[in-house]
């Protein structure tokens, strides 16, 4: 795999984050901003062990690894798995549940498929300019939301401990950070750290439009941003849903891309071949026979696992051997 | 290579999915009403159509499926502008008719028999409500106002009736109207954009800007207006001031017997860590004119 460049790798990360972000299950009240910034803090921390494997050129060993790599790659299998149970259950009802959702299913999943074996590299070339994408939806639904926008619906009672732990299992991307960091530039880990600041800044962009502008309707709402997008319709004219769509849609099959292309490099090490059709076949596998919330629990446990506690076990031993060999 | 790319320009094309609609086979509506207990009765108006239909059915999803068959065309409920309700149907209709059926959430909501009002063409209520909303006539209702209103503890949301009258209607389909004082009250209490003028006892008053702050202090709410009017005298702010101050304690008295929360008290108690539900807090209004 190529170079990619730093605004590529933070584009890569963003995008998927964002699309968990966009499927956040509940509201839990005001208290749940300072649980999605403790997150954040805590995802930072985890990733202080990458950072200094990266620092010191030493990340290329854990690949060497055969079975680290089967791990990781089992995890990103799980996550996809997670990925498309969640596309599935959170989609707006335009996509997959009007005339037609079997078709637009389909399409999304030869899409993922299409674009997985094209490869990471050219995945991040796609993901700058899908940020655009993710830009102006934004500011639309901003601009949308912003005159129902009551304050006083805002207070920091309750939902802490739920937004923390809520953020912390939206992180899958944490470790596929690790995997993308060996092919990133000088500057990489920059990338990183920027990429999780500006997932708490989107994070908590929703939340308080959710919280204030969407009021008791996404207050009770399964996936309260989607609630939000009926509510937010900026234009007088002219609804805006087909923009929330395609941003829904783009933003999917950012995450199936970026998780198909992780397992498929990472099994490659191992000798597989047609690993990007593989990868995306197991997930789908997966998907259908796992049940929900057996797979959410258990890729929430293995996050902190993988993204903190494998790199630093790795940074201790070489810490160990070094030490040994003085 | 050319023959591999025009099958694909052709899929590609037949997949847009605008092969196959026309605008000429859609039905944009501007008013909708609903009403029947057992039946519902659903009524819906285009654009610039004089007349309604009305169609008898178990659902929504029937309603439309039959009014679809006799307007001869897909049915889009987006860009509607006016929902007339008689009480009959209230909360769960409205809200599959929000998140199911795309009905837009600024759409003014209007207590009447639909019957009746959707006779002639809807759209001089629609400009009527727009312009006593913006003249300080008529309190901000709009569809997502009125479903929040009746999601909250005391399910009661204020709604607009015909001749400028609001009315409190239950999500069971009591309702209890306001008197002329309360409703004005209501005006200032949940105010909507724009300057106005009104005349008072002591002459032409022009409200230049008016700012609402909400709190909740040792469980009562404390609702102060501050009103910025343009070359009033000491003689017509106090005027002003009074007359404020009455059709607001009008309206949170007459609010407050009916048992419901329009203007926000249950948001505020939910701020300061209270229980909502039961017995409404007490509510203290102070008017300042600059």
């Amino acid at each position: 795999m190529n170079k990619i460049s730093n605004l590529q790798l933070f584009s890569i990360l963003l995008l998927p984050g964002a699309w968990s972000i966009l499927c956040i299950p509940a509201l839990y009240g005001g208290g749940q901003l300072l649980g999605a910034a403790a997150g954040c803090g805590i995802q930072l921390l985890l990733c202080v062990p990458v950072f200094a494997l990266a620092r010191h050129g030493r990340e290329t060993d854990f690949l060497r690894q055969k079975w680290l790599c089967c791990l990781y790659a089992l995890f990103f299998i799980l996550w996809g798995a997670r990925s498309l149970t969640l596309m599935h259950t959170a989609a707006p009802r335009q996509l997959l549940t009007s005339p037609g959702h079997v078709t637009a299913a389909v399409l999304l999943l030869l899409t993922c498929l299409y674009t997985s074996t094209a490869g990471l590299k050219a995945t991040a070339r796609c993901a700058v300019l899908m940020l655009g994408v993710l830009g102006v939806t934004l500011v639309l639904l901003v601009v949308g939301a912003w005159r129902r926008v009551e304050l006083s619906a805002l207070s920091v009672r309750g939902g802490f401990s739920q937004g923390m732990l809520t953020y912390l299992a939206l992180g899958g991307e944490l470790p596929a950070a690790w995997v993308l960091l060996q092919h990133a530039g000088t500057g990489g880990c920059r990338a990183v750290g920027a990429y999780l600041l500006a997932k708490l800044g989107l994070c908590l962009l929703v939340l308080f439009l959710c919280i204030t502008a969407g009021g008791r309707l996404t207050s009770e709402a399964a996936y309260p941003l989607f609630t939000l997008t009926v509510l937010s319709q900026p234009f007088a004219g002219q609804r805006a849903d087909a923009v929330y769509l395609l941003a829904f849609v783009m933003l999917c099959v950012m995450q199936m891309t970026l998780l198909t292309g992780v397992t498929a490099h990472l099994l490659e090490r191992t000798g597989i071949r047609h690993t990007a059709p593989l990868s995306l076949l197991l997930m789908l596998l997966l998907a259908w026979l796992l049940p929900e919330q057996g797979v959410a629990t258990l890729t929430a446990a293995l996050i902190p696992i993988l993204a903190g506690g494998v790199p630093l076990v790795i940074l201790m031993m070489q810490g160990i051997k070094r030490s040994v060999r003085a | 290579m050319k023959r591999i790319c025009l099958p694909v320009c052709l899929l590609l094309f037949l997949l847009t999915g605008c092969a196959g609609d026309a605008i000429a086979d859609r039905l944009y509506t501007q008013a909708i009403g609903l009403s029947g207990k057992d039946t519902l009765q659903f009524t819906i108006q285009g654009f610039e159509e004089e007349d309604a239909r009305t169609v008898y059915a178990d659902g929504i999803a029937d309603a439309l499926r039959q009014e679809e068959a006799e307007a001869g065309g897909r049915i889009f409920l987006g860009h509607t502008e006016l929902l007339c309700l008689d009480g009959s149907r209230t909360s769960d209709t409205v809200r599959m008719l929000l998140f199911e059926q795309g009905l837009s959430p600024g759409c003014k909501v209007l207590y009447a028999s639909p019957g009746e009002l959707l006779r002639r063409d809807s759209t001089e209520y629609v400009h009527a409500l727009r312009m006593a909303e913006k003249n300080g006539l008529l309190p901000a209702t709009e569809l997502s106002t009125v479903l929040g209103e009746w999601l909250g503890a005391w399910e009661t949301a204020l709604l607009p009736a015909q001749d400028r009258k609001l009315v409190l209607l239950h999500r069971d389909g009591t309702c209890v109207y306001l008197s002329e004082e309360a409703a004005a009250g209501m005006c200032w209490l949940r105010p909507g954009t724009g300057s106005f003028s009104m005349t008072t006892g002591a002459g032409d008053a022009e409200i230049r800007s008016l700012e609402l702050t909400k709190t909740m202090q040792d469980g009562q709410g404390q609702y102060h207006i501050r009103l910025v009017t343009q070359d009033a005298d000491d003689a017509l702010r106090r005027t002003l001031k009074d007359r404020v101050q009455a059709e607001c304690e009008a309206a949170v008295r007459e609010m407050r017997d009916a048992g419901a929360d329009v203007i926000g008290l249950q948001t505020l108690m939910e701020a300061a860590g209270m229980q909502s539900g039961g017995t409404l807090p007490e509510v203290a209004v102070t008017v300042t004119v600059t």
